[in-house]
């Protein structure tokens, strides 16, 4: 039954995508043909594109983890009402979709002379909420032993975070760098927003180019989303690696 | 070489008192041992002496340098934890120099500490090794040499030794403890388990429920408890005890047929107890009942006897444990008297649950 399932699963999963990557490789006649990847790495400036988000995405995703992985620590630190106050800051900035948002943020990204530049597609996406509670919960699984051991050892507060609670937190360091990157590799509508230069648009801004008011051409979109994937997909293999659980093991009483 | 003076130290928590009042001294290279119960507020007085917690009031010196306000990292103490508290993402030998390291002790200085920790443990073979790969005394046995690497004024000991099945636990035991006198460090080690307590500490703090109940030797622990409480959490098994009345300088049992003279005592609520080892199955005693249960120990015996109920008070039912020889001829279910060993009977005044 469950096996059923999980076949079910994976077609309604990988179904889209098969059809996407048979229109790709497809003329309409039936032909395997590679006009379709031209199409789009020539009308679309796929390629520029896809380095363009990749950029970005890294970009945001190095932002989130060396800038809100202090604040959470802080947060799994502190007891205090600052902290509770953060808490409910950010809980507010996760009840919010970015894009009630949108107003505000465009005034104070084109006040800051961000508009379009990569760096006002970066910023906004890079102060996400939902991270510093991710990381939060993996600072508060280090063990409250192993962070007195360092305190009475001679360590300060700093150097506690840098030399025992980053390594120890480093799966979900990764995990949340890998978030970061995919939410931000995805994300269509600030950029859309933001970008006015057609050689500054990341891939799906630029996909999005490829369908006219009143037609699209299918394949060449599919040959393009096709593309698109291979740098999520790669990061994701490399990454897989590195998300590596057990590390905690055998600094506790196991 | 270093002293610890902690005086009138009290930790309360809200309405919930950890520590009342402690004051106890631990001269330079003893080793002090806190026993007692879970909850007693043990580790809660390691942890104000480590600065992990703020005593409420009074003061811990060491070495004549008050300690309050001086953060854990400078007060120049190392900590072995229960569960160890290894750095899981450093090996063996970067864990017994963290400490060391952290203190800018130079490399050169601080490689051959840990040569001389790790030799001094046997964990040579095991210094690239990470904690995970380690079995639990292993672990432990690293826990113990970063305190050593560091060379602290003062090593504190939180049951070190719990998390280790029993076999393990005596082989480390006697390890510590040849340490401890070897290297002649001051030291502050809490355990709820009486051996250890016996075996480690050159003196005993016992405590219960945040307040000192005694403190000596373990001889003076062991042999003339100062409390009930005492009495009975120490010894295995612990000292046999009867709870009653001292009315006219004569301690009668309630829930025994037992009357002792108890001249020059207060009157009052009273125990009396008595260690099995100074117990003899006689024909003849102060008490007298029935054997219940015979626990042949191979280099003992351990027989317990029911003491006759005192007339009008069947309800109520005393065990007494006495030690006899492995071959004693007691048999279950038979009569029996105990006769007791002259000065063997202890008093303690007061109600059995203060």
């Amino acid at each position: 039954m469950s096996s059923f399932l999980r076949m079910i699963a994976a077609l309604l999963l990988l179904g889209p995508f098969a059809v996407a990557a048979w229109l790709a490789v497809t003329a309409p006649d039936g032909a395997i043909t590679s006009v379709n990847i031209q199409k789009a790495l020539q009308q679309g400036g796929l390629l520029r594109a896809l380095a363009t988000s990749a950029a970005v995405a890294a970009a945001v995703a190095l932002l989130q983890v060396t800038a809100l992985a202090p604040v959470a620590w802080w947060l799994a630190r502190s007891p205090g009402r600052m902290a509770a106050g953060l808490r409910i800051a950010l809980w507010a900035a996760i009840l919010l979709p970015m894009e009630a948002a949108f107003v505000p943020l465009f005034e104070i990204t084109a006040k800051l002379g961000l508009y379009n530049s990569l760096f006002g597609v970066v910023l906004p996406q890079a102060a996400a909420a939902f991270q510093v509670f991710f990381l939060e919960s993996a600072f508060r699984a280090v063990p409250r032993s192993l962070l007195e051991a360092a305190h009475l050892d001679g360590l300060g507060e700093a150097e506690i975070f840098r030399q025992i609670a980053v390594p120890l937190a480093r799966p979900a360091l990764a995990s949340a760098a890998v978030l970061g990157f995919l939410g931000a590799y995805g994300s269509f509508l600030w950029p859309l927003v933001v970008l006015r230069d057609a050689d500054l648009h990341t891939v799906p801004v630029a996909l999005a180019q490829l369908t006219g008011q009143f037609s699209a051409d299918l394949r060449a979109l599919a040959a393009g989303a096709l593309l698109a994937v291979i740098p999520s997909t790669i990061l994701y293999l490399l990454a897989q690696s590195s998300v590596r659980a057990g590390i905690g093991q055998g600094a506790v009483k196991g | 070489m270093s002293r610890l003076a902690i005086r009138h130290v009290s930790c309360r928590y809200g309405p919930v008192v950890a520590l009342e009042e402690i004051t106890l001294d631990v001269p330079s290279g003893q080793c002090l041992v806190l026993l007692g119960p879970s909850g007693c507020g043990k580790s809660t007085l390691l942890r104000c002496i480590a600065g992990l917690e703020q005593p409420s009031s009074g003061a811990i010196e060491l070495d004549g340098r008050p300690l309050a306000g001086v953060p854990p990292a400078e007060r120049d103490v190392a900590m072995v934890f229960q569960d160890y508290a290894l750095y899981p993402h450093l090996t063996v030998a970067e864990n017994l120099g963290f400490g060391a390291k952290a203190r800018g002790t130079p490399p050169a200085e601080l490689a051959e500490r840990v040569a001389a920790c790790a030799r001094r443990l046997q964990l040579e073979p095991l210094l690239e090794r990470r904690p995970a790969e380690l079995s639990g005394g292993q672990r432990q046995r690293v826990a113990v040499g970063r305190a050593l690497a560091r060379r602290p004024k003062l090593f504190l000991f939180d049951e070190p030794l719990s998390n280790l099945d029993a076999r393990l636990r005596s082989a480390l035991r006697a390890e510590l403890r040849a340490l401890l006198r070897e290297l002649a460090v001051t030291s502050v080690y809490v355990t709820h388990d009486q051996v250890e307590a016996m075996t480690l500490g050159d003196r005993i703090s016992v405590l219960r429920a945040g307040r000192l109940e005694q403190a000596g030797t373990p001889a003076e622990i062991y042999g003339e408890p100062a409390t009930r409480f005492v009495a009975s959490f120490l010894g295995t098994p612990p000292m046999n005890l009867l709870d009653g009345r001292i009315e006219n300088s004569q301690f009668e049992a309630s829930g025994a047929a037992l009357v002792l003279a108890a001249p020059g005592r207060p009157a009052g609520p009273a125990s009396v107890g008595v260690r099995a080892e100074h117990l003899r199955l006689a024909a003849e005693g102060p008490l007298r009942g029935r054997v219940v249960l015979v626990e042949r120990l191979g280099h003992e015996a351990l027989v317990h006897v029911e003491l006759a109920a005192r007339p009008g008070r069947a309800g109520e039912r005393a065990v007494w444990i006495a030690r006899a020889p492995a071959d004693c001829a007691a048999v279950e279910g038979e009569a029996a008297a105990l006769a007791v060993d002259d000065g063997a009977w202890k008093f303690f005044v007061g109600r059995s649950d203060e």
